[in-house]
């Protein structure tokens, strides 16, 4: 315990080897990507979180460990995969969506498959401007934090298969319309 | 696209099944499958998931949704997706680190000072009523969940809140900065409130020989609290309880001067016993300088945005703003000289608004003109009427025709100039038939003269500063209104057209009118607001006020105070008191102006925020919480070198509760509460074995999670 002699000398100042302004620069611009990826495997909002933040644990540590020049979102997103396997061991017992197959197949296609990534967000901005305003109202309802397909039915006082239905139908309209904006970019 | 059409309905089908929660076992196993035989149908896969998380990310990473709404979200959605940032370790992941060495790892570090951020989390303020157990796994070490519970529910059980909140009187204080200004006849206040007994509250007597500016204002005070009373009946709730103190005065800074008190501000403030002691307060902080640091900064975001173009002079207009905000100068005249400017850019700091905006056949001008001093917003009318209100095209260029004798001259190397040139002649613009038309400037109706000897932006001023209740003096109210409870009359603030009417139109419209004739008194006008009940309540919600939740679209009823999230500047120059950081903090305003610019570069370029938006917040997303978490200020800060606030604490006398105590009252304006402490001390245990340096250790974790907390980067 301190006493009146207790004299402000300088402590070891927490450094933090290996966190650079890059590596935050990487680490923040992966975080998009990397909540994708782990929902690509978890299937469900809540458990992707819950990986994330697992992950971000993981890599704030390893951070030491990570080369500047080599593939960030190739490393963190080993990490995560790791870390959805773990989350899925601790879940056993739970219902779990998806066989250990099916996880691991799409977590190596997920990491082919991302050069495109940032061009289909784009394109999906666009496209959400293009919607009828009933149904981007809608969809925006929806992915409000806190509401789903249910609740937005409750709002709305519609049935909730019609509701499910709709969301769906805009859904596809918004695939659709990204994928002209890829295509139209390839000059496909 | 291989896919047969029947193929892809029945996946689109499994996939909404999945996306919406309420897939089956079954359906998972088919999906499985069908996903699985075939290229086409994962790719299929991998971009409906894409699109799902992409929407859900962005919803959670854009809306600004506070904290203080999680309370009425369901369980499983309560931890919006930005929130990770900050919280990241869990409390789990703290506890099983492994054993504490001197030498500290940055792993440690992290996790460590992250339990920490958790604990303040958990038992601070305003991230309590979201937690659940089930969330964090396991409860944090010494305090149970129920026992945080029945802390957040017993709100106000601190004694120092028990105190009865003193009758609101504001009392006339005429700075020196009080000119005979008003042109409006002094006329007794009255007529417009029939229901006011024109009694004086015991108190207000006033010395001077003009009654009509003292005793309106306790009149507009209860106006005020008596319109807002009608909202909470007739939408039956009743208001929260009123702020203790601690969340009070904190507040009231971060409103009036720009950032948080010093603790020995705060203990002055708690040991008050004078029975009005807030009124005083609200007064005390007019007089303060950063008063008019604090609202020239908000008026320079708001005229020129936050990283000026090339040919402003930020520095000029920040000066002539000062000087108007420092000596109370009457809003009008602020106004009539934006508008009317002339001349360098250097010596008349004004005219960089307009040098600003001024390209294009100032249709810039107009808009932001029409936009920020009259709530109106005229911007689509440029083209087209307006669907959902009474201006029309011509309406637009009319007002545009204002701005047609206005030139900007720029030249290298020297400072740019607006002139006024002496021409005349209508305006042309064209309709959307292809039809050109004609017009001259017209102002609310009133012609002017367009001819070569008008000044038209003079003439512009005039029109828009007379009048009883010109926009421009509804407008200033609005923004005051919503700058001290969180949410204007009208969402947006500066919105104010006929076709989106406000919440409280009578009370809008009286204090209009009294702004009006107190002579544009800024300051009164903040006395006025400050003083109101409504002020003086807490953020927290009730029993009865569930859904006065704006952030949820419901209009506001102003039962409580709306959370704001600090600004930039306002966090940066709250830092500063908060860690006593660096000593530019005592220099002069142009040179700590120029610092904490330079330190928001990291905010603005990191998001790239569009420069004239109405705020750049703080809003809790990943870049924003690591340049808190990481972001040299920071670091420095809780390095504990001598003359920083860390420093103090350490050499003060006192055991490890004082000392907790004294970085809470100097972060969070109020002491923690013996649960938190007792927490704290658990943790602090995890430093190795109670040597001193080990506490340090732990108290700077401490330190950092207090800055890095919710409950430091909003105003509440």
């Amino acid at each position: 315990m301190p006493d009146a002699s207790d004299k402000p000398s300088v402590d070891s100042s927490p450094e933090v080897p290996g966190v650079t302004d890059e590596f935050v620069q990487l680490f923040t611009k992966s975080q998009r990507r990397l909540y994708l990826f782990i929902l690509s495997q978890v299937g469900n909002p809540v458990d992707a979180e819950e990986v994330l933040q697992d992950t971000n644990i993981v890599v704030w540590k390893k951070c030491s460990q990570f080369q500047l020049g080599t593939n960030f979102q190739a490393w963190v997103s080993r990490i995560a995969a790791y870390e959805v396997l773990k989350q899925r061991d601790r879940k056993r017992r739970d219902r779990l969506y998806f066989s250990d197959e099916f996880v691991q197949q799409i977590a190596e296609e997920a990491l082919t498959n991302t050069e495109q990534s940032e061009s289909r967000r784009q394109a999906l901005t666009s496209c959400l401007g293009k919607l009828r305003s009933k149904d981007r109202e809608l969809i925006q309802r929806r992915y409000t934090p806190g509401e789903n397909g249910k609740s937005v039915a409750e709002f709305l006082q519609r049935p909730i298969n019609s509701v499910y239905q709709s969301l769906g139908r805009i859904r596809r309209t918004l695939l659709e319309c990204i994928n002209r904006h890829l295509a139209a970019e390839t000059g496909q | 696209m291989s896919l047969e059409n029947g193929q892809r309905a029945k996946l689109e089908e499994l996939f909404e099944a999945l996306c919406e929660g309420r897939i089956t076992q079954e359906q998972a196993r088919n999906l499985e499958q069908a996903v699985l035989a075939d290229v086409e149908a994962k790719q299929f896969y991998l971009h409906y998931i894409e699109l799902h998380g992409n929407l859900l990310w962005d919803a959670a990473t854009t809306s600004d949704a506070e904290i203080t709404t999680a309370p009425i979200l369901p369980n499983d959605r309560r931890r919006a997706l930005p929130e990770p940032t900050v919280a990241m370790p869990s409390s789990a992941e703290a506890k099983t680190s492994p054993p504490f060495r001197q030498r500290r790892s940055i792993a440690s570090v992290v996790s460590l000072a992250a339990g920490m951020l958790i604990t303040v989390g958990l038992i601070g303020w305003l991230a309590v009523a979201a937690f659940s157990p089930e969330e964090t796994g396991q409860p944090i070490a010494g305090v149970s969940p129920e026992q945080i519970r029945a802390r957040q529910v017993g709100n106000g059980k601190t004694p120092r809140s028990k105190k009865p909140l003193a009758p609101l009187v504001v009392e006339r204080r005429d700075g020196p900065s009080k000119k005979p200004v008003d042109p409006v006849p002094v006329v007794r206040n009255d007529g417009t409130d029939p229901k006011q007994p024109s009694t004086k509250q015991p108190g207000t007597k006033q010395p001077d020989a003009t009654p009509r500016v003292a005793s309106s204002a306790a009149e507009i005070v209860r106006y005020i609290n008596e319109r807002i009373e009608d909202g909470y009946v007739s939408a039956e709730v009743s208001a929260s309880e009123m702020a203790d103190d601690s969340e009070w005065v904190r507040r009231v800074y971060l409103d009036i001067v720009g950032h948080i008190p010093r603790a020995d501000e705060v203990e002055e403030f708690l040991t008050d016993t004078h029975p009005q002691k807030r009124s005083r307060l609200v007064d005390h902080l007019l007089d303060d300088p950063d008063y008019a640091r604090s609202w020239t900064t908000i008026w320079t975001n708001l005229l020129i945005g936050r990283s000026s173009a090339e040919n402003v002079n930020r520095k000029a207009l920040k000066q002539f703003l000062r000087r108007g905000f420092a000596r109370n100068r009457p809003w009008s005249e602020t106004v009539h000289e934006l508008v009317s400017a002339e001349g360098t850019q250097d010596e008349n700091g004004a005219t960089n608004f307009l040098l600003a905006h001024l390209n294009n056949e100032a249709v810039p001008a107009t808009a932001i003109t029409s936009r920020l001093l009259l709530g109106i917003q005229v911007q689509c009318t440029q083209c087209h009427n307006h669907p959902f209100n009474d201006w029309k095209q011509n309406q637009f260029w009319e007002f545009n025709g204002f701005f047609q004798q206005t030139k900007a001259v720029r030249r290298k190397q020297q400072p740019s100039e607006l002139i006024t040139r002496k021409v005349g002649g209508p305006t042309y613009y064209e309709t959307r038939q292809e039809l050109v038309l004609a017009v001259t400037p017209k102002f609310n109706g009133v012609d002017v003269d367009a001819g070569p000897k008008t000044n038209r932006r003079r003439a512009l001023a005039n029109l828009m500063t007379s009048g009883e209740k010109p926009p421009v003096a509804a407008s200033m109210v609005n923004r005051m209104w919503e700058h001290f409870l969180g949410r204007a009359f009208t969402q947006p603030v500066d919105d104010m057209g006929p076709h989106n009417p406000p919440t409280h139109p009578l009370l809008l419209d009286r204090l209009t009118t009294e702004f009006v004739r107190s002579g544009y008194d800024m300051k009164q006008l903040i006395r006025w607001v400050c003083n109101s009940r409504a002020y003086q309540l807490t953020s927290r919600f009730n029993q009865t006020n569930g859904n006065d939740d704006p952030e949820a679209g419901h209009p506001p009823l102003f039962s409580r105070v709306y959370v704001k999230p600090m600004t930039v500047e306002q966090l940066y120059d709250s830092l500063q008191v908060a860690t006593r950081g660096r000593p530019e903090y005592q220099t002069d305003w142009e040179t700590s102006d120029t610092r904490r610019e330079e330190w928001m570069q990291g905010f603005v370029v990191t998001y790239n925020t569009d420069e004239n938006d109405e705020r750049m917040m703080l809003d809790g997303t990943m870049p924003q919480a690591l340049l808190m978490m990481n972001g040299a200020l920071t670091r420095e800060a809780i390095r504990g070198e001598r003359s920083t606030l860390l420093a103090d604490v350490f050499a003060e006398q006192g055991g490890e509760t004082d000392k907790i105590r004294q970085l809470c009252l100097a972060t969070l304006s109020r002491y923690p509460s013996p649960e938190e402490v007792a927490a704290i001390r658990e943790l602090l245990k995890q430093y190795g074995g109670g040597r001193r340096s080990d506490m340090r250790a732990g108290l700077q974790d401490y330190y950092w999670a207090l800055l890095n907390s919710n409950e430091f980067v909003h105003v509440h």
